[in-house]
């Protein structure tokens, strides 16, 4: 494609392609909520995340369950102070997590789609200890993104203890998919996607951050399959797909041109980091020919 | 056939003059235009340029940049309206004389990578350069190109227009419902201080808009006549919704205009569904079909909601007004500076509509160039009519003395 090789050397700078791993993690045994320092689009802030060990990472655990299965999960809670494991799946009531301490819980069993999980506090939320589940729609490849939004002076703050003043502005710095920012995003082997032309793909979108935010697909239009807040857009066909805080999405993808096609924030702010473009909210469709 | 109709409000019958225009955005002169804009031949091209004037409603201006005709030799916001046939061939030339290099990203139309406007996956426009974006409108519906470069900044400086994808049978998609007319509505914003002083408006996260338009307009400009949209009993309109604002638009419908929604972002949704209230997200598009009650004088409220502080930042109104019947009752309007009608014409065209209809037209001499500023007539006229019968079909411009000119469609 025109200028391909131009762009791909780009990107090989930030690390290089990834191949293969088209599919989310599996479903972990055991959860690690640790807090530590993460660092965005040139920012260092506090964060919480879930990740699969003991080690600090600071990409939250996305992972991929079975339909109608349910599964024990144990949760360390590495933080300071006591939480709550939230669900967004009616009829779940959030599961204390207490500081210091390993919780065993079960998650239900649950219908194909996707779903996420995270804490049930604001320190929790704005920290941004959150992940996502994808049930079943394993038939085709299946990424996922999870979108997020950063003001480092709150997160300092509400690491320190402190809230959120309620009405105070908020102007965040970095903008997350999959706590990546571009061109990190370029690197991510869950949210990277690459397909074959002719080929098909789901991708889960979970807005797990503090505003709303709409992505837009270039070269394409998706099927929306799934969309917690917006139940009446099921079926439609879109090429700029909006989604209000905390609702998950799942759309359908058929390749059928071959090139990168970028998928970006159309909220322009958001594909920045610190101020700089690009940056933030934005990934890419690799459509191998 | 590329039909370029410049000013993006309701695009045929009575009243889309460009009365107004020099009011509402006056840039680039023709004169300061390098030599090689003016007298173009064909094809029709679109440039940009970045030393725009757009007046807001307090009459205070702002610079912007933006995209125009090289016919017309001056930017707009937003940019032109394009119009394709479905399934048609396109080439759209671009040229760039300004400052820093642009793109234009065809947003929603599925081109392919080469065409697509990213500078990083396709390619840059610089100081001078020519560029000619290829693709097939195979999709009819409602679609926006802006450019891509430092697209945060670029696109809030006004580099933004629509795209309308349109079936002959007038229809809005196969199999979908006729209307008799669109009403293109493209909602948009800017932050005061950053088109001031674009370069000093770094970082760009904390871009707070402070004017909201539709069309480009605010306020009471969208009161002016040839701003409103206009509904004759009987009529089905499209209004093509599509924002390239920060914010979200919620566009709540008086039960009068009996609200449909049919598509969205160029596509047929599985089920049309009535609609009150709409949220448009930025980059999304709508076409709702709106059956105006006869006489129906109201207006689409349109809230703009902050994306990251939820409240409403601002109210515009979109103005309905009640066309009689027939063009025979025409006699209560006021004389219209460049008021022509019918648009599209394909027998006769009155290119100045008079205060007793258009058999009382104008009468002094008339010009008429194509696009390309190529004259296609110079007279006088019977009754206030110019016969279009046997012209090509396209876009035309007529003149008639002092008055604001009118751009027209011949279609057979």
């Amino acid at each position: 494609m025109f200028k391909r090789g131009a762009l791909l050397g780009l990107y090989a700078v930030f690390g290089g392609l990834s191949m293969g791993a088209f599919h989310a993690q599996d479903v972990p045994d055991t959860l690690w909520l640790q807090l530590n320092e993460a660092v965005l689009g040139g920012d260092s802030m506090p964060a919480l995340r879930f990740c699969e060990g003991a080690t600090w990472d600071s990409l939250n655990y996305s992972f991929h369950m079975a339909a109608d299965v349910p599964q024990s999960l144990v949760v360390h809670n590495g933080d300071t102070v006591d939480h709550a494991f939230a669900l967004n799946v009616e009829g779940w009531e959030p599961v204390a997590l207490v500081a210091g301490t390993a919780t065993e819980l079960t998650l239900p069993s649950l219908s194909a789609g996707s779903y996420c999980y995270g804490l049930d506090s604001e320190r929790g939320k704005v920290l941004g200890g959150a992940g996502i589940i994808m049930v079943g729609n394993d038939d085709l490849p299946h990424f996922h993104w999870n979108l997020g939004d950063w003001e480092p002076a709150r997160l300092a703050s509400v690491a320190e203890g402190g809230t959120v003043e309620e009405g105070a502005p908020y102007v965040p710095r970095q903008f997350t998919v999959n706590d990546r920012t571009f061109p990190n995003t370029m690197n991510d082997p869950y949210g990277y996607v690459q397909i074959g032309v002719g080929t098909s793909c789901y991708i889960t979108i979970a807005n797990q951050g503090s505003m709303d935010h709409v992505l837009h697909f270039h070269g394409f239009h998706v099927e929306v399959l799934q969309a917690s807040k917006h139940p009446e857009r099921v079926g439609w066909i879109k090429d700029t797909v909006p989604f209000l805080q905390g609702e998950v999405t799942v759309v359908r993808l058929d390749a059928f041109q071959p090139g990168m096609y970028p998928v970006h924030n159309h909220n322009l702010i958001a594909v920045t980091n610190a101020g700089f473009y690009p940056g933030g909210m934005i990934t890419h469709l690799d459509i191998q020919p | 056939m590329k039909t370029m109709l410049h000013t993006p409000v309701r695009m045929s019958r009575l009243r889309k003059g460009w009365s107004s225009l020099c009011l509402l955005t006056l840039s680039v002169l023709a004169a300061c235009l390098p030599s090689g804009l003016r007298g173009q031949a064909l094809p029709p091209q679109l440039f940009s340029e970045m030393d725009g004037i757009h007046f807001l409603d307090d009459g205070s201006s702002v610079p912007i940049w933006g995209y125009g005709w090289v016919t017309d030799g001056y930017i707009t916001l937003p940019g032109p309206l394009l119009t394709y046939n479905e399934g048609q061939s396109v080439d759209l030339y671009f040229t760039n004389p300004s400052p820093e290099s642009h793109t234009i990203h065809l947003h929603g139309l599925d081109v392919d990578q080469a065409n697509d406007g990213v500078p990083a996956t396709s390619f840059l426009v610089p100081l001078n350069g020519e560029a000619v974006y290829s693709f097939v409108a195979d999709q009819a519906g409602t679609f926006l190109y802006h450019c891509h470069v430092t697209t945060t900044l670029h696109l809030t400086m006004g580099m933004y227009g629509m795209i309308l994808v349109k079936r002959p049978d007038q229809t809005l998609f196969e199999g979908g419902p006729s209307y008799t007319d669109d009403v293109p509505l493209l909602f948009s914003d800017l932050e005061v201080a950053t088109n001031l002083d674009p370069v000093g408006s770094f970082p760009f996260h904390d871009i707070r808009p402070d004017v909201f338009m539709i069309n480009g307009k605010q306020g009471s400009q969208l009161e002016a006549e040839d701003q409103r949209v206009w509904a004759a009993p009987g009529d089905t309109l499209a209004l093509r919704l599509g924002s390239m604002a920060y914010s979200r638009v919620r566009c709540h419908f008086p039960p009068e205009l009996h609200a449909v929604c049919h598509m969205s972002d160029g596509r047929a949704l599985p089920e049309p569904f009535a609609v009150d209230s709409l949220d448009i997200f930025p980059g999304e598009r709508f076409t709702v079909l709106v059956a105006p009650e006869e006489g129906f004088e109201g207006s689409v409220s349109c809230d703009y909601w902050n994306m990251i502080d939820p409240g409403i930042e601002d109210t515009q109104e979109i103005h309905f007004g009640a066309l009689p019947s027939s063009v025979d009752d025409l006699g209560d309007f006021d004389t219209m500076l460049g008021v022509g009608y019918p648009n599209p014409a394909n027998s006769w065209y009155a290119p100045a509509v008079g205060a007793a209809g258009p058999d009382s037209g104008f009468q002094g001499e008339v010009v008429v160039t194509d696009l390309q500023g190529r004259e296609c007539f110079r007279g006088r006229l019977e009754q206030g009519r110019l016969d279009v019968s046997d012209w090509p079909e396209g876009t035309y411009v007529a003149r008639c003395g002092n008055r604001a000119p009118t751009r027209f469609m011949v279609f057979h």
